[in-house]
């Protein structure tokens, strides 16, 4: 059952498939992407087509998709784009009761893939942090560190793709859980900061728990400390008034079978508050996307 | 040898000239003292700062520079430069710095703030119909942690001085750490704020970008990319939280302005620019960015573990200054912290202002009687920042 908030935001992403960060600002990747996800997990994919078009078209032959239109980097997006393209690949494409003459964005997604695969941040020797840094994953910027959402955004998206047992994932995830604050949660990237350990974050925390669903070979250490990441999500949930942290927090604990149903009137207030206030766009396509969260949409269950 | 400045064409397009013989030209052009601020001003105003520093003729005032005297004991080339020196500071404009105490964020801070702009001689009515935009720190906001990012009382008050100005105001920010803005103005209370004002916020993490040219050229980027509310402002004013920096030592009205730069470009954290040096980078910012002055919220502050973990100090100080470096070398005496000896402002000194105490002149209160000595952490790179560190934390 649509709830008015849903409708109206469907009906919203619908109209604009292509958008910016905001109403005044250009088209974006990330925006984009996430709109298209939100209709597509609503079943509504020939709504979602132009994005995933636009999204191609921005592809740059390397395979990466950058952050916005018209320049060649950064590319972490390139991650969100992959997500868009194999979730339709995978609910509508491949489904022998998909929808017919969709068309196939299997080479986007292939060069995705190798672009992702082939993009690391860089290591550095430091004393001075809490953390493994010759770890690899994902950074922000090329010739960066790797930071920890756009390194959980890329485990998510290839994991998605099926390359889940890749040594590159294999060894983001090692970066992500070593990234994991002592008592639960994680910010952005840092764990301790000249012997002081620092606060987690709700979003990158709920990002992380994402991307660490359905793990079953993490060490005993890493599983409390993301036992605790739970807990802390579950406890800061109900001061959460912000659509990108709530809907990243509710994803995260749904792909870990965490839910409460008062969480849907949460949904709705936060949504019906970014309509009132006429906010972004990208920022309902995210809690579309939370709404239909038992149905896991950005965990993997889809490949 | 020829001394050509940024600092100086910038504000005054002033070319100093030292000749073989030791003998000083220098030029200065009147109507570019409207420079000044970065923004117009009158006519009248314009004449005004730029009386400061010109004799009648038009021509800059030079104290005169005994040549014979900076060749002993040295040699010719070293007086060459020990005149260069001296004939750049001799010409760079004083600044002012003004503080206000026994400031509250229940007070009156509007008076405050416009006293203060009033008395650094900030033109504000030459604001009628500009663009003004308001930067404050929130890089990681926490309700248990207020002193960590600039009050909102402090944001409001400011905005409203300038919208009584006839200005165009817009609030805006790129938190440094999280990537959920509407999260950053919620937990610091800036949200219902700007609501309860009717203040526009730009969310400049994810603004349309700019590339303008790095004028600075401390780190090796080229170009830096700004938030278009940025590069379209007349003025942008930045409002940091006075606070110790556990990698740069102090952070103020200076550093803050790492939050125009948006994180689509750059990062959460925005690593692109610490791979280039934090100092070189926080210099080029400003030196990239000519129309900014300094309101700083002094009142509730934090030492020790800045510019997140630290624990409050209250100071009850409000600042006020058109040039950021001559504030935050203010801001330092108030720390009890060397200015010379914080990385950026050493950049800073003599090109993007003064931090010589002889030539900020202080309005309001003056630094000495306030100075208390923050607490920073014990390590090598921050003890260094004072003379004799007694107060460090571990």
């Amino acid at each position: 059952m649509s709830t008015p908030w849903l409708q109206n935001a469907l009906a919203q992403l619908a109209k604009n498939p292509v958008q910016g960060y905001n109403a005044t600002t250009s088209a974006a990747a990330e925006p984009t992407a996430l709109t298209a996800l939100a209709l597509l997990v609503h079943r509504q994919p020939r709504q979602a087509l132009p994005a995933l078009q636009w999204l191609a078209s921005k592809q740059l032959p390397s395979g990466a998709v950058p952050v916005l239109e018209e320049q060649d980097e950064p590319c972490w997006t390139t991650s969100l784009a992959l997500m868009a393209w194999q979730y339709y690949h995978a609910e509508y494409r491949a489904r022998n009761d998909s929808p017919t003459q969709l068309p196939s964005f299997e080479r986007q997604t292939e060069l995705a893939i190798r672009w992702s695969l082939a993009m690391r941040g860089e290591i550095i020797d430091s004393d001075d942090v809490g953390h493994n840094t010759r770890l690899t994953g994902w950074p922000w910027v090329a010739g960066t560190h790797s930071w920890l959402e756009p390194t959980a955004l890329h485990v998510i998206a290839l994991k998605a793709a099926g390359h889940g047992e890749h040594p590159r994932v294999r060894e983001a995830i090692q970066l992500l859980a070593d990234r994991l604050l002592p008592n639960g949660g994680c910010n952005y990237g840092n764990v301790v900061v000249l012997g002081q350990v620092l606060k987690p974050h709700p979003q990158p925390s709920g990002v992380v728990l994402l991307a660490l669903a359905n793990e079953d070979r993490l060490a005993p250490n890493v599983t409390t400390k993301l036992e605790k990441t739970r807990q802390y999500l579950v406890e800061t949930l109900p001061i959460i008034r912000s659509a990108d942290s709530l809907a990243w927090i509710l994803l995260g604990l749904a792909a870990h079978n965490e839910d409460a149903p008062e969480t849907d009137q949460q949904i709705a207030a936060v949504a019906s508050e970014e309509i009132r206030r006429g906010g972004p766009l990208y920022r309902l396509a995210l809690l579309a996307l939370a709404s239909r969260r038992a149905a896991g949409p950005l965990h993997g269950r889809f490949a | 040898m020829a001394v050509s400045h940024d600092y100086f064409e910038r504000l005054f397009r002033v070319t100093v000239e030292t000749t073989l013989t030791g003998e000083v030209k220098h030029t200065m052009s009147l109507d570019s003292a409207s420079a000044k601020a970065g923004t117009d001003i009158t006519p009248n105003a314009a004449k005004d700062i730029a009386a400061d520093r010109c004799d009648a003729t038009g021509s800059a005032t030079m104290p005169s520079i005994d040549r014979r005297s900076l060749l002993i004991g040295s040699g010719v080339v070293a007086a060459g430069v020990a005149t260069a020196t001296l004939v750049r500071r001799s010409l760079l404009p004083r600044e002012t710095a003004f503080i206000a105490r026994n400031q509250r964020y229940e007070g009156d801070l509007r008076r405050v703030i416009r006293d203060g702009l009033q008395s650094v001689g900030f033109p504000l009515a030459s604001l009628r119909g500009k663009r003004v935009l308001l930067k404050p720190n929130l890089v990681e906001p926490n309700r248990e942690s207020p002193h960590m990012t600039t009050h909102p009382a402090m944001i409001v008050a400011a905005a409203e001085v300038f919208r009584s100005a006839g200005a165009e105001v817009t609030v805006g920010e790129a938190p440094g750490h999280v990537r959920d803005t509407e999260m950053a103005l919620v937990e610091s209370g800036v949200r219902e704020a700007l609501d309860d004002a009717k203040l526009d916020f730009a969310d400049l993490n994810y603004d349309d970008v700019v590339s303008v040219a790095n004028q600075g050229r401390a780190s090796k980027l080229k170009r830096l990319w700004f938030p278009r509310h940025v590069t379209e402002a007349d003025l942008v004013v930045s409002m940091p939280k006075m606070k110790t920096h556990h990698w740069v030592g102090v952070t103020a009205a200076m550093k803050n302005l790492y939050g125009t730069l948006p994180g689509i470009k750059y990062g959460w954290p925005k690593n692109v620019l610490h791979y280039h040096g934090i100092p070189q980078t926080v210099f080029d910012i400003n030196a990239s960015l000519p129309k900014s002055i300094a309101i700083v919220d002094a009142i509730e502050c934090m030492e020790g573990d800045g510019p997140i973990m630290g624990t409050m100090k209250p100071m009850g100080l409000v600042l006020v200054g058109t040039n950021l470096a001559a504030v935050d070398a203010t801001i330092c005496r108030l720390m009890d912290i060397i200015p010379e000896r914080v990385g950026y402002l050493a950049l800073a000194a003599d090109r993007l202002g003064p931090l010589d105490e002889s030539r900020i002149e202080q309005r309001g209160e003056h630094w000495q009687s306030l100075s208390q000595s923050f607490h920073i952490l014990d390590r090598p790179h921050l003890s260094r920042l004072r003379e004799n560190s007694p107060t460090l934390a571990t």
